[in-house]
């Protein structure tokens, strides 16, 4: 029994988490709820559900927005891609630029951006904090760029080529002086920092030049359109060449591990098979090598002068892939003897008809030093130059290897900057700045 | 929370002239980060969700639920905003965080969390005040 005033019974504790005091319902002392308050509370529900249906409408009306208007990479067509790009250039937006191009060519720029960026951070010439676009001190600028809108030419149902016929384009090199740490900036330029360097590009004289309007080449990756810096450069090649893109690609040839594909590549060199070479490159970093590939293969001759007998590699693990560093190889030629090259101790010995020469790397100073040409040098560019080679010797020369559908191909666009990495790395603050100075 | 979500569409990132609002930057970003600072970068979008959330709980009257998950939006969106804000807005370089998105971002998650704050704390001496009743 409830007694005026006093609280109903299993209503003397805190009402469920969420659930307000005003809205549970006030028995009487009858035991019955008036009407009017039933139906207030009814309709304060049916207000709450439709209020809290438009909130979610709306919500996800926003999402939709953000998630759409976030600047997802590629374009539906092959204008939108290199319209796109040039917007990003006229914005001198390097970030733009950079997730404007496809997503393996994209990954291998910025990985070469965040190595260089770190090596300078590691060396302290950076500021810790600083950007990897700006530790790099690139930068990019167009004003007025067209395109032919009317002559896109679609190659093959995945690579077409856009028209720039007019524009300029500035690069520019230079030193954003506050992501740089004082000391660095002191110690390198005594005489106060130097201007930043910069190359302006007229697209219509370069047109002019070349008797036709800018080639850039587009390439569709996952159903979307990307402005490719390899295809554009393939594309080029092709043109000076005064050849066509083939109808037919160069199928990729894979190995099961990293060692049997840097073994594969190498012989095929040797053999000078130029579509084995191809063939052995991955075909996600380098598809614009494997595309143009049968207009080259058409030049070479294979041969077979050299076999490689034995060759062994270390692993290491890089940023994304496997190097294969060289440890030892042995050569036959056809015609002559073995010859034998061993990495042991920072030195690559080679071994040929009982004679022994050493390439060590760590003596390499006092041997610049000895040579008449190097005299003129400043001692800090030897010391410099030392540092760079004595870092490779260390660490060996290798060759990087990239798994695409379970099978190991060499990608010579990550050897590369694995090698420009290792260079860098052996790097003093104090050999950047005799490189420099020298500069 | 309107404050807040509306933070997260002004500038938050600029390269060259281009100015990208959080989730432009989210995206911009993604490509060059990994691991769990690209997994926040992905799951940044839910911030509208949680904003949605927390409104349509309140509209249902479920006003305590409401102010612990805006509790939650507005420490993790404040978080993200002051590191954001900690990087400062530097001049002359190619690639620097803005900050104005942030500091809007900023304002709305405090107003959000003393909002919800004030919710639990009155629904709490409200139920007090209702449980204890004549004796």
């Amino acid at each position: 029994m409830t007694h005026p005033g006093q609280a109903p019974a299993g209503r003397s504790e805190a009402p469920e988490d969420g659930q307000p005091l005003d809205d549970l319902p006030v028995e009487h002392a009858s035991g019955e709820s008036p009407k009017p308050a039933r139906q207030g509370r009814r309709q304060g529900l049916i207000i709450g559900v439709v209020a809290a249906v438009v909130v979610v409408i709306a919500g996800g009306i926003a999402t939709w927005v953000a998630v759409s208007g976030s600047g997802s990479p590629g374009a539906g067509s092959p204008q939108d891609a290199a319209t796109h790009l040039v917007s990003d250039i006229n914005n001198n937006d390097l970030l733009g630029v950079v997730n404007d191009l496809p997503p393996n060519e994209s990954a291998l720029l910025r990985s070469a951006l965040d190595d260089a960026s770190a090596q300078l951070k590691q060396i302290k010439a950076v500021q810790p904090n600083a950007s990897s676009q700006d530790a790099t001190g690139l930068s990019i600028h167009a004003t007025g760029l067209k395109f032919d809108t009317s002559a896109v030419e679609q190659v093959n149902a995945h690579i077409a080529i856009t028209k720039l016929v007019a524009g300029t384009i500035t690069f520019g090199v230079g030193l954003t002086t506050n992501q740089y740490t004082d000391g660095f900036l002191k110690a390198a330029f005594p005489n106060g920092t130097p201007a930043g360097r910069s190359t302006t590009v007229d697209i219509a004289k370069v047109a002019q030049q070349l008797g036709h309007p800018v080639r850039i080449a587009t390439v569709k990756d996952d159903g979307r359109w990307y402005p490719s810096l390899f295809y554009t450069i393939a594309d080029s090649m092709l043109q000076s060449e005064h050849k066509r893109w083939p109808a037919q690609t160069i199928a990729p040839l894979g190995a099961d591990i990293p060692n049997e594909a840097a073994e594969d590549w190498l012989q095929a060199v040797f053999n000078a098979d130029a579509k084995d070479v191809i063939a052995r490159t991955s075909p996600v970093e380098m598809g614009a090598l494997h595309d143009m590939g049968q207009a080259l293969i058409d030049q070479t001759k294979v041969t077979d002068a050299v076999q490689i007998t034995k060759i062994t590699f270390d692993d290491r693990r890089v940023t994304g892939g496997v190097e294969a560093v060289l440890r030892n190889i042995t050569l036959t030629p056809k015609n002559g003897q073995p010859v034998q090259i061993v990495h042991t101790a920072g030195c690559y010995v080679m071994t040929t008809g009982g004679k022994q020469t050493s390439l060590c790397t760590g003596g390499l100073a006092s041997q610049l030093r000895a040579g008449p040409a190097m005299k003129s040098l400043p001692a800090g560019l030897i010391t410099a130059l030392d540092d760079m080679f004595s870092g490779l010797g260390q660490n060996g020369v290798g060759i990087v290897t990239t798994e695409s559908a379970e099978q190991w191909y060499v990608n010579p666009g990550r050897t590369i900057t694995q090698f420009a990495h290792d260079l860098e790395g052996s790097l003093t603050q104090q050999d950047l700045i005799s490189l420099l100075q020298a500069h | 929370m309107t404050v807040l979500l509306a933070g997260t569409f002004l500038p938050w990132l600029r390269s060259g002239a281009a100015l990208r609002n959080s989730y432009q930057a989210a995206t911009a970003l993604h490509a060059w980060v990994n691991g769990v600072t690209a997994a926040l970068l992905t799951a940044w979008p839910v911030v509208i969700t949680a904003w949605a959330l927390c409104v349509a709980l309140y509209a249902l009257r479920l006003r305590r639920v409401a102010a612990v998950v805006a509790c939650l939006f507005g420490l993790t969106t404040a978080s993200v905003a002051v590191g954001v804000l900690g990087q400062g807005g530097r001049s002359g370089v190619l690639v620097s965080p803005v900050t104005t998105g942030p500091a809007v971002t900023l304002i709305g998650a405090t107003l959000a969390l003393v909002g919800a704050i004030g919710v639990v704390a009155g629904s709490g001496d409200r139920t007090m005040v209702r449980t204890r009743g004549p004796r």
